[in-house]
């Protein structure tokens, strides 16, 4: 045959012999040579017979086979695994119960994390390219901002949270939504479901209203009707043409804070609109219209963010604004296609906390699990020094443990998972203290699975790779020879056991003094005087506007309501008020400064509390000094405020208080609260750009304000006037009403509203301890799984100590044997093997306290934000440590015990 | 009666499986010889490829079926680098009932035929 007919041959002959190389060891080992011959006799009648074919298929032959091989060893391993994990069902359920919260931990940790930073906005293409404005702004702003096409593609603008009554099966129901420029559903790229959505014709004013429904609406409200559209609604007291139904999972720009179901646009008329009122659309001073632009190919959000503040200053030179000339950004732009709108170098501060502890549960869990993995290789070091003096790679032997390993990481990760759907479901359910319903879908989806496998990947790895490449690295001989097991150890020699056993007790304690002070801190806040009392109090909200009523026709309604229930026998005393304590506050609070003071007047800042004139009298809150609100502090232009305690203390130690005049405008009202969207008030009473003189007539005492409940602030009550009855609030106005014990006053009460008009929803009707309990059941659930968390650490670190403890009693079984023989007494073992737990748990508790040092210098922004913590409560810093020590001290005493029952005759033969 | 159970399990035997034991029914063979030994033996229309052949040995050896002989062939047959393979007494057992049950299916086929026949 020419050279150039075999070299086919040749090449598929070295090809082979290359995929032969591939085989498992012990096959290669057993018939890969033989393989390679019989292959080199056949190639050529095959090459004769088959041609280029049958070397082809030749080729395809063994490079099924490889894998097949290599399939079925693994298969082997893992029925080998299973059996082994079966022989010691105590290692194998500790180990799947504690790695599988630990991932559960984690997981959960990363699903908090991806449902509220990182996950996209439901239903919205390109989320990407959405920016949107860090604060609201005003549609004049707006307009000017749209006008930049060489920046955006396209831009929207909307009011949020709106609420709207909704008149549904007889009954007003408050359903909330969004009002919209016609180019919201377009920059969003969303297509209707049914119908259609706004177009620019909306713009016009003046035509009957139409709106555009949420597909749950149109399921839950409208029967899914596919002639839904054309439909007519009430709203408002208004009807109102349904043209649309939005997209599935679609609920608007900003689904977290401001869910949409209906949405209704800008040019209605003000009737429908109480939010519209006062020319909203024309005010540079009502900055209550969130902004989100698409950006154009190329532009980045740096970009847009410089050129829309460049606008804003040359609106601010041609209107002459008074602090035209400051300094600093006018605009700040955040991502607008995520459901919580964070700037990207903001995102480490939320997902810190979340992170750190998850991950620490989880160290802990397969440290644990690493003990008692490197616990039960070297109780096989025999086996496995037999295996590879026999032959068997080491390869294959550190395999074979992985496996194991890997098996128990894959159960737990299911398990871990499926723990982690149940807990985010029922975290998904908790309801926050806001006006508004908030809902964030915290459910895992597919990246938190993704996640999960991730993670229980890496925990097999993590706690089986290092014990298998141990055990397989024994010296031979001694592990061969009788009695080769014998360590003389030296407590003070660090080995890997012992390394681990320290990491647990450091991240144990680190765990347990952080979920600690974190668990400390809210129960300090739930435990303080309210300031008022709060038994036999009622509170049931109305907004007479989104039933249909005009401001006018609503504040005679309330006097009229009001004035019946007061007359009720099992009613003592009952108020209107806009703000109700222990509640989010619908605004943030106020700039104040001494009238009359000149130019360097200190701003100062307060709490604001719209209240009714019995308010005080009502809940509870006693005058210090001066007076209460009367009739006349209700008329408009009426001058009279009261302030709180601590404002005097705070600013006017020491001074005269009553018939003290302050200036009042809203150049920048924010405060502690205001960063929460939702909790800042946007109606035009409250915004509008003029300053008010008022002045001082009463003190009243303290009342807890927000959830840091032992920090103060500041607080200044304002007496309801006609605006709030025109526009009000988020959570309408409230009827609060102090009952005598023991009677159904809701009852009594919603029967006399009924009676004045029964038109009128009442909504939202609870006691004010169902208010309270509400307001702090977050934070209860924190709490809760705070010291959930800091347990588990603790009980898997004593469990891990115990094991470690054990271990290395029966290791030590030779050495004790001997020591007793010479002598020792059974009190001296027991010293010997409690003094090596006890160096582990001091030292340990030492790097755990460093650690809860850093941590908490790391948390420490989230922290204090979220609870009062003083930062080194004695209390716990002495007591965790000492709970952790003396359990893990108790975990080790018992498996210790065990050492001074051994009978040295037995312990010497055994070896 | 255990070993009429552990016989079932390896019924239907593989195709691949039949014919190895089948070429070690007479003698012990090595696997170049049982591979050719098939490819004659079914006029060319059964060739073992040689890692299914290999894989094939490999889990033979691991059911007991086969075994690799100790015996070698006289000097002149013998090639000293091969390894040799025998069939073990299951090995034979299974190898006969494979083939009782091949029996078998082709009675019940021949039948078949017959009736057909006979109706049309």
């Amino acid at each position: 045959m020419s050279h150039f007919q075999k070299r086919p041959v040749a090449v598929s002959l070295r090809l082979y012999r290359a995929l032969a190389r591939a085989f498992p060891y012990e096959f290669k080992n057993a018939y890969g040579e033989e393989l390679v011959q019989v292959t080199e006799d056949a190639i050529e009648p095959i090459w004769q017979r088959h041609g280029v074919l049958g070397l082809v298929r030749l080729l395809a032959d063994i490079a099924v086979r490889v894998p097949i091989e290599h399939l079925a060893e693994l298969h082997q391993d893992v029925r080998y695994g299973l059996r082994m994990l079966a022989k010691s069902p105590g290692f194998t359920w500790v180990a799947l119960v504690s790695l599988s919260l630990g991932i559960a931990i984690a997981t959960c940790a990363y699903s908090e994390v991806n449902g509220l930073i990182l996950r996209d906005l439901p239903g919205v293409p390109n989320p990407e390219e959405l920016v949107a404005l860090q604060a609201p702004t005003s549609y004049p702003n707006y307009k000017r901002y749209r006008e930049r096409s060489d920046l955006f593609s396209s831009t929207l603008a909307y009011v949020a949270p709106v609420p709207f009554g909704v008149s549904l099966g007889g009954r007003t129901e408050r359903i909330w939504g969004h009002l919209v420029t016609p180019s919201y559903f377009s920059t969003l790229d969303v297509r209707p479901a049914l119908g259609q959505f706004f177009d620019q014709e909306q713009e016009q004013s003046g035509r009957a209203p139409v709106i555009v429904v949420s597909y749950r609406f149109w399921q839950e409200h409208l029967g899914a009707d596919s002639s839904a559209v054309g439909k007519t609604l009430r709203i408002n007291g208004q009807p109102c043409t349904v043209i649309g139904v939005g997209p599935r999972d679609f609920l608007g720009a900003s689904p977290g804070f401001f869910v949409a179901d209906v949405w209704m646009p800008v040019s209605v008329p003000a009737p429908i609109a109480p939010e519209l009122a006062d020319s909203a659309l024309e005010r540079r001073d009502l900055t209550m219209f969130q902004m989100v632009g698409r950006l154009k190919p190329g532009i980045t959000a740096d970009r847009g963010e410089a050129a829309l503040d460049a606008v804003v200053r040359q609106m601010e030179q041609e209107f002459g604004d008074a602090d035209r000339e400051k300094g600093g950004r006018r605009v700040l732009l955040v991502p607008g296609g995520k459901v919580l709108p964070i700037r990207k170098q903001d995102r480490p501060y939320f997902t810190e906390v979340l992170m750190i502890l998850g991950g620490l549960v989880l160290l802990i869990a397969c440290s644990n699990a690493a003990n008692m993995m490197l616990a039960r290789a070297a109780d096989r070091r025999r086996e496995i020094a037999v295996r590879l003096s026999l032959g068997a790679s080491r390869a294959r032997l550190i395999r074979q443990l992985l496996t194991e390993s890997m098996l128990v990481a894959a159960g737990a990760g299911v398990l871990g998972f499926i723990l982690t759907v149940w807990l985010m479901h029922l975290a998904s359910q908790m309801r926050m203290p806001y006006p508004m319903p908030v809902a964030f879908d915290l459910t895992p989806d597919w990246h938190a699975l993704l996640f999960a496998l991730g993670v229980t990947g890496l925990t097999g790895l993590a706690f089986g790779l290092v014990p298998a490449l141990q055990a397989t690295r024994t010296d031979l001989t001694p592990a061969l020879k009788e009695g080769g097991n014998i360590q003389l150890r030296r407590h003070r020699r660090l080995s890997l056991r012992n390394g681990l056993m320290l990491c647990q007790m450091a991240g144990s304690l680190t765990l347990l003094l952080l979920t600690g002070f974190l668990g400390l801190g809210i129960q300090t806040t739930m435990g303080i005087q309210q300031g008022f009392d709060s038994r036999n109090l009622y509170l049931i909200s109305l907004d007479p506007v989104r039933d249909g009523y005009s401001g006018s026709q609503a504040e005679v309604l309330f006097e009229k309501i009001l004035e019946r229930v007061k007359r009720l026998p099992s009613v003592t005393a009952a108020t209107l008020t806009d703000a109700v304590p222990v509640a989010v506050g619908g605004n943030a609070g106020v700039i104040f400064t001494d009238a009359g003071a000149g130019e360097e007047k200190a701003t100062q800042w307060a709490r604001k509390h719209v209240v009714g004139k019995d308010y005080f009298e009502t809940a509870g809150i006693p005058i210090l000094l001066g007076r209460g609100f009367r009739k006349q502090d209700e008329a408009n232009g009426a001058t009279a405020i009261i302030v709180s305690q601590y404002l005097v203390r705070v600013y006017w130690t020491g001074q005269e208080v009553l018939g003290r005049r302050i200036e009042i405008g809203n150049d920048e009202a924010s405060g502690g609260f205001g960063a929460v969207p939702g909790t800042f008030d946007f109606r035009a009473g409250v915004l509008g750009k003029k300053r008010h003189v008022f002045e001082v007539v009463g003190v009243a005492k303290d009342v807890a304000e927000d959830f840091i409940a032992s920090k103060k602030h500041p607080a200044i009550y304002f007496p309801l006037h006609a605006v709030d009855y025109a526009q009000p609030s988020l959570s309408g106005l409230t009827l609060m009403v102090r009952g005598v014990p023991g009677v159904d006053v809701i009852g009594s009460v919603q029967r006399e509203i009924s009676a004045t008009d029964a038109n009128l929803t009442p909504f939202n009707t609870r006691s004010m301890t169902e208010q309270i309990a509400q307001f702090m059941s977050s934070l209860r659930g924190a709490a809760w799984t705070w010291n959930l968390i800091g347990a588990f650490g603790l009980i898997l670190a004593s469990v891990g100590l115990a094991g470690v403890t054990a271990y290395s009693v029966a290791q030590r079984g030779h050495e004790i044997g001997i020591r007793m023989a010479l002598g020792a007494q059974k009190s001296d073992v027991l010293g010997l093997v409690m003094k090596e737990s006890a160096v582990l748990v001091m030292a340990g508790t030492l790097i755990g306290m460093a650690f809860t040092w850093a941590g908490v210098r790391l948390m420490s922004g989230v922290f204090f934000s979220v609870a009062s913590v003083k930062a080194f409560d004695p209390a716990l810093l002495v007591g965790a440590p000492l709970l952790l020590a003396s359990l893990a001290l108790v975990a080790c005493y018992v498996p210790a015990r065990k050492s001074m029952r051994i009978d040295p005759a037995m312990a010497l033969r055994e070896g | 009666m255990t070993k009429r159970v552990g016989l079932d399990s390896f019924l239907p035997l593989k195709p691949h499986w039949f014919h190895v034991l089948l070429s070690l029914a007479d003698q012990e063979q090595h696997g170049y010889g049982i591979m050719q030994e098939v490819l004659e033996r079914t006029d060319g229309k059964v060739r073992l490829w040689p890692a299914t052949l290999y894989g094939a040995l490999k889990r033979l050896i691991d059911e007991e079926l086969i075994e690799e002989s100790d015996t070698r062939p006289a000097a002149e047959l013998d090639d000293a680098r091969r390894r040799y393979y025998r069939l073990t007494r299951l090995g034979r057992r299974v190898l006969a009932a494979e083939s009782e049950r091949l029996e078998d299916l082709v009675r019940v086929v021949d039948a078949k035929r017959r009736t057909r026949r006979a109706e049309s």
